[in-house]
Order: C-alpha cells, then sequence, then structure tokens
C-alpha cells in the first residue's frame, strides 16, 4: 500500500467524521474553481474593455465601464458557483432582486450618489486632471468613481467628495476655456498722469509673448474715489498660461510704473483731534475715516 | 547664415549664437546661447551619422509650445471677393527655427526650436473662449518684404457663398501645416492655402500643397497632434471635414 492511498484513506475517515462526504468536497472545490476562473476574467476583462474603451471614451467612462463589466462577470461566477452547488439560480435572482430593491430603499444615499455619478458623466462639467473648484473645496480631479470624486488639493491633500455634493454643487473650471482674462486695479494719485500709466501699461501688454492680441488688452480709468483714481487693467490670456502670467504681470506692471515716476495711491487714514476751544463740536475727539482697504484695489 | 546643413563653427541666428563643435569619436556638441551673454540655452551632443540643419517649423516654440494650434493670419487689406469669384493672394505665415539632427535615411530628431527674437510672437484667440482656438497672430501684408522668420504661401480663395464676401482673416491649423525650406537660403513656403467660403460666417481651410519649386525641402514637422484635421467641436456640435472650418468668420 502506498504513501498516497494512505493519506487518501486518512483524509475519508476525517471528512466522515466532520460529515462530510467526498462528492460534497467535490462539488466546493468545482464551486470555488468556477468563482476564481470567473475572478480572474473579471480582472481581465475589466482591464481589456477599460483599455478599448479608453480609445473612443473619456478616462472616466472608459473606468466605469471597466469596473461595470468586472462586477457583472464577478456576480455571474457567483450565481454559477452557487449552482453549480445546487442552489437554484432563478431564485437567487428573485431574492437578489428583492433584495436590490430592499437595499435601494435602506441605501437612498448610495443610490443617489450612483445616479449623481452617471448624470455627472453626462453632464461633464470636468474631467481628471481639470483644476477646479466644487463649493469650497479647490483642487485638481484625480478619479471619478461611480460614487465619489476626488480632488487633490493645490496642498497636496486628497479630497474625497460624494457625488451627490458634486452635483448639487457650484463648479467652477478653470481649464474649461481656452483663454482666460486677467484683471487688476491699480489705484492712482489724484495728481497723477493718468495717460503716462496707461500707455505704460499697454506697451507692457503689448510685448508680453503671452497676452492674446485679439481680444487686446483694455487699460481705462473707471473709478474715482476719496483715496484715488482706479486703473482697470483687461487682459486675456491662454488658460495654460494663466497663472504664471498672472503672478508675472503684476509684479512687472508695478515696477514699471514706480520706475516711471507714478506713484501708487497708498490708503490711508487722517485723525483730526479738536480741543476744548472748539466749542460746539460734537466731541472731544473726532475721527474721520478717509480711506479703507477696498477689495481687490492694489496700492 | 541661412537654412540647411550646419557646419562647425559659430553663427548668428535669429539673436541667437549657435554653436557646432567637433569632439573626438565622431561626436558633435552643439550649443545655443544669447548674443551678449556666455548663458548656455541649449546643449545637446550628437554621436556619429547624424548632420546638423536649421530648419523652419511651426510657430509654437519655447513658451507657446503645447498652447498654439493655429495661426491666425490677418490681412493687413480686406479681399472683397465677388459671387462664384477665385483670388489668389500672396501671405506670409510666421516660422520658428529648429536645429534638426538628420539621419542618412530622412529621420530626424529635433534637438533644439527657438522663435524669432527680432519680434515679439503675439497671440490671439480665434473664436469664443469655451470653443475656440489659440492662434499665433500674425499681420500679413501684400507689399510686407520677405524676412528670415516668415513663410510665403499663396492663398487661393474661392467664393462658394452665393453673396459677395470680406475675407480679412485666414486660420490654419499648424497639425495641417507643410513647411519647406531652400537650403543655401531663407526662403521657406507652405505651398497653397485653399479657403473655401462656404456660407457668410463659415470658410473650410485645405492645406497642402507643392513646394514652389523642386530644390524645396520639407521641414520636420514638430506639431504631430492631427486631431483639428476630420473633427471640430462647437458646443455640443461635431464637424467632420476634409479640412479646417472656419466657423467664427472670415
Amino acid at each position: 500500500m502506498g504513501l498516497s492511498s494512505e493519506i487518501m484513506a486518512y483524509l475519508s475517515r476525517f471528512l466522515s467524521e466532520l460529515g462530510l462526504s467526498a462528492s460534497t468536497i467535490r462539488s466546493v472545490l468545482v464551486a470555488v474553481s468556477i468563482f476564481v476562473f470567473f475572478l480572474a476574467l473579471a480582472l481581465f476583462l475589466g482591464r481589456y474593455v477599460r483599455i478599448r474603451a479608453s480609445v473612443k471614451f473619456s478616462r472616466e467612462a472608459a473606468l466605469i465601464l471597466g469596473r461595470v463589466t468586472s462586477a457583472l462577470i464577478v456576480f455571474a461566477g457567483f450565481a454559477l458557483a452557487l449552482h453549480s452547488l445546487g442552489f437554484n439560480i432563478s431564485s437567487l435572482l428573485l431574492a437578489g432582486g428583492f433584495l436590490a430593491v430592499a437595499l435601494g430603499f435602506a441605501a437612498q444615499t448610495v443610490v443617489s450618489n450612483l445616479l449623481s455619478g452617471v448624470f455627472l458623466y453626462i453632464d461633464r462639467p470636468f474631467t481628471i486632471g481639470d483644476p477646479v473648484m466644487i463649493g469650497n473645496n479647490t483642487g485638481i480631479v484625480e478619479d471619478v468613481t461611480i460614487f465619489s470624486t476626488r480632488l487633490r488639493t493645490f496642498d497636496g491633500r486628497l479630497l474625497r467628495i460624494s457625488n451627490n455634493e458634486v452635483f448639487n454643487s457650484t463648479i467652477v473650471n478653470m481649464m474649461a476655456t481656452k483663454a482666460r482674462r486677467i484683471e487688476y486695479r491699480f489705484l492712482l494719485p489724484h495728481n497723477s498722469d493718468a495717460k503716462k500709466a496707461i500707455s505704460i501699461v499697454k506697451d507692457i501688454l503689448e510685448k508680453h509673448p503671452l497676452i492674446l492680441a485679439d481680444p487686446g488688452p483694455q487699460v481705462f480709468i473707471n473709478e474715482s474715489n476719496l483715496d484715488g483714481i482706479i486703473m482697470t487693467i483687461w487682459a486675456w490670456s491662454p488658460s495654460k498660461s494663466f497663472f504664471p502670467v498672472w503672478t508675472e504681470l503684476f509684479s512687472t506692471i508695478r515696477e514699471e510704473l514706480i520706475k516711471a515716476g507714478i506713484q501708487l495711491a497708498v490708503p490711508q487714514r487722517i485723525i483730526t483731534i479738536r480741543g476744548p476751544e472748539s466749542a460746539g463740536a460734537p466731541g472731544p475727539e473726532e475721527e474721520t475715516l478717509k480711506t479703507r482697504e477696498k477689495q481687490g484695489v492694489h496700492s | 547664415m541661412t537654412y540647411g546643413m550646419l557646419s562647425e563653427g559659430e553663427l548668428i541666428v535669429s539673436g541667437y549664437r549657435v554653436r557646432v563643435k567637433g569632439l573626438e569619436g565622431g561626436f558633435k556638441l552643439y550649443t545655443r546661447l544669447p548674443l551678449n551673454e556666455d548663458k548656455i540655452l541649449a546643449s545637446v551632443m550628437v554621436g556619429e551619422g547624424t548632420d546638423l540643419s536649421l530648419v523652419p517649423v511651426e510657430p509654437s516654440t519655447g513658451n507657446l509650445q503645447g498652447v498654439v494650434e493655429c495661426v491666425y493670419v490677418k490681412l493687413e487689406t480686406p479681399i472683397v471677393i465677388g459671387k462664384e469669384a477665385k483670388v489668389d493672394v500672396r501671405i506670409t505665415v510666421p516660422v520658428d527655427y529648429a536645429i534638426a539632427a538628420m539621419g542618412p535615411e530622412g529621420d530626424f530628431n529635433v534637438i533644439d526650436a527657438f522663435s524669432d527674437t527680432e519680434s515679439t510672437p503675439k497671440l490671439a484667440l480665434y473664436g469664443t473662449p469655451t470653443s475656440g482656438y489659440i492662434c499665433r497672430f500674425h499681420n500679413s501684408s501684400s507689399k510686407e518684404p520677405f524676412k528670415p522668420g516668415l513663410a510665403e504661401a499663396l492663398l487661393r480663395i474661392n467664393n462658394y457663398s452665393g453673396r459677395i464676401a470680406t475675407v480679412s482673416r485666414a486660420v490654419i491649423p499648424l497639425s495641417l501645416m507643410e513647411i519647406y525650406y531652400k537650403p543655401g537660403t531663407w526662403q521657406a513656403n507652405v505651398g497653397i492655402i485653399t479657403m473655401n467660403l462656404e456660407s457668410e460666417k463659415a470658410a473650410e481651410i485645405i492645406v497642402g500643397g507643392m513646394p514652389p519649386t523642386a530644390d524645396f525641402e520639407k521641414s520636420p514637422e514638430i506639431v504631430t497632434e492631427k486631431h483639428l484635421i476630420s473633427v471640430q467641436k462647437l458646443g455640443y456640435l461635431t464637424f467632420k471635414a476634409a479640412g479646417f472650418k472656419m466657423l467664427w468668420g472670415y
């Protein structure tokens, strides 16, 4: 009697002690094999579908298609594995249907996120890699899954926002357009030579290679207040180079204006102190606020 | 200094010093420096079996690379064309410079590219910010004398719009442009650009033409994305065309 026969005899004794027959074990092994096979198939076909779909569709759509394919194959494998164990698939599917309805009611948030994901795909307000602002969150879109959108913030954190929240938020896509307008507002003193300042700024903008000639830049004085006059600058730049141009131009314009002797107005506060001799004054001290920092006005 | 093969030594090209120095083992060292500084802007070692050539390329090098999609040629004098009429106009198109390492079988590798320092390249938006194109802007005059940094082209306008039309601009996608140069000269040419006026607002641009004479050679292409050729999007609408559609007026 060989060693293998001894092992087999030992195993059958062990199984009979556990109350399992050899045929039951065989069925379980077959079911596990089926499931493992379908799992491997799901991984392979999911990847294949994603790669093929990415040629025709967007990256997000390809990802979703790949994941749906994998999920369907895994479900089919699971159903077949159960069938090989003697379970009735049709009743399983029926039970699955009822379960799905029950789960649907129980997991409204999940379903809502899923549907929002689908609507976001149809609406396509952004694609992976776009810099966006979703509600109060700003960053680069890293991934769009069926339930959530992942943003990498500019300081390197990863945010997960549920698709439902994304769908209901105001979305600003900073790369959806080919060109963006740069806007500056410079505060100049009342006695400054506005024409000279405009001419200097126009010259800088015309010489800058990343400021569009059409639509051309506009420089004008459109506001006057207690502090001075406000010179507004509008210039268009390709979206791809918007940020470096925006940051660079401000310093260049400021430096060139100062170099040409054009002072930039400084917000002032004049405090008038009246002594006791000023009878009839509203109070011993009166503070007159002449200026305030106005948002967006550079000085 | 002209287009064509670069020999050893130092040459002045459009405000830069271009140096080619022979090294041991058949190597060549290529360097590019500003005129008045010793700051190296580009430096590449080239092995045996390649020749270095100065060639004109699409005007999208340096910080314009990946930004510029088309050339926007504004005609200094607009042209009025009658119904069903054809007009040929000489225009100029800006080109940048490239140093290409050319193999014996016509294969090449662009090792450096730069634009003309004598004038600031300007950009323009053709169309809307959402669906338009970022273009290299160029004012073209039929009386403009030819100079390095420009390529000549023949703009052939066919008026199929069914009415008298005024043409003041032509937009040429870089992905369609083929540039030819005459070695030993500064002459560059883009061939014939056909502009078919289809309606009051739309025109089709078809680029493709033979070089003016047989002694012109084809420049290597640095813009290889061909997506602009066949499909264009305007909002949710997608257009398929043989050439490039100018959808926002001509």
